[in-house]
């Protein structure tokens, strides 16, 4: 039972982290990108790492994220004011 | 012509080896009884009676793996360093993207404000009976920070006092496990009283729970200190 979870959380991850690289909008792919984070989350609980599963949880889907976004803000505004 | 011959016999051969390992892996993860992970956590709390401590990663990370979290810390004060020596300058300006405050947000943040940093204190503090810790908790409590920094567009880090408690905690932590080295010959060795009777208290387990606290004090103040100068840029590019 457990066995197929896993798998399931597997799949589900290894989807979103192709639409993450196949995504045409940077931002789309970043949120994409926290969907795996989250997908990781539950496999590491699932494997009974709850340490793990807290740490990437916080910084692997809160804190990075944030600072994926910000540093997306800082760099592409310039060419929007150009354009 | 020779070069995409190549490139397409690589890739061939990359798919091969890649759906190759991802079979291998779906078949180990079928075979995946329920109670099939019990005996590295029993090996693991074998171990973990001579720290007294009730979670046994905290007893690996902070003791004996010390001098790695010592790593780890080092690794995040440099990256910290880097930032602000990138992106500081003496006069920041807040962002006009976002500086248009939501009501909303104001209001969640005074409401919220208060249980996130209850919980990054929570899991800090119990870092050494429940999952968690010094890197977690500090991180929960910088991202407190961050959801001040977005309902107050024009707050500011007291950068005296964030800078005081990150150095003093990291100074106090490496004085730590010298005071270990000294008294026990090993670095980060625990070297005040913890009895094993006492395991699962709030205080037990020795200096584990005195190196999460200063550990977070450290993380929180830096991650507290890169988001600051995330979210505010210099007044000359504005």
């Amino acid at each position: 039972m457990i066995g197929l979870l896993i798998l399931f959380t597997f799949i589900s991850v290894i989807i979103v982290a192709l639409a993450s690289i196949l995504a045409k909008d940077i931002t789309t792919s970043v949120i994409f990108f926290m969907g795996v984070g989250l997908g990781s989350v539950v496999l590491f609980l699932l494997f009974q790492a709850p340490d793990v599963a807290l740490t990437e949880a916080v910084i692997g889907t809160g804190v990075s994220t944030v600072i994926f976004l910000l540093g997306i803000r800082h760099t592409t505004k310039e060419e929007e004011v150009k354009s | 012509m020779n070069l995409k011959k190549d490139l397409r016999l690589k890739h061939i051969f990359l798919s091969i080896l890649s759906s190759a390992l991802m079979l291998s892996i779906l078949s180990m993860l079928i075979g995946i009884k329920d109670n099939a992970y019990k005996t590295a956590g029993e090996l693991f709390l074998n171990i973990n009676m001579q720290t007294a401590s009730a979670n046994a990663v905290t007893s690996v990370v902070t003791f004996f793996r010390g001098i790695d979290t010592l790593g780890e810390v080092t690794v995040l004060f440099l990256a910290t360093t880097g930032i602000s020596l990138m992106l500081s300058s003496s006069q920041m300006v807040y962002d006009k993207v976002i500086a248009q405050k939501s009501f909303i947000l104001t209001t969640a943040s005074k409401l919220l404000l208060g249980v996130i940093i209850l919980f990054g204190v929570y899991v800090i503090v119990h870092g050494h009976l429940s999952p968690g810790g010094g890197f977690q908790g500090g991180v929960v409590i910088a991202s407190a920070f961050l959801l001040l920094f977005l309902a107050n567009p024009n707050m500011n880090l007291k950068h005296g006092i964030v800078t005081l408690g990150e150095s003093i905690s990291g100074s106090l932590y490496v004085l730590v496990g010298l005071v270990g080295l000294f008294k026990l010959n090993i670095i980060f060795g625990n070297f005040l009283p913890h009895p094993i009777n006492q395991i699962g208290e709030l205080v037990s387990a020795g200096i584990i729970p005195i190196i999460y606290i200063l550990v977070g004090i450290k993380v929180g103040s830096e991650m507290s200190v890169i988001i600051e100068y995330f979210i505010k840029r210099e007044a000359k590019n504005v």
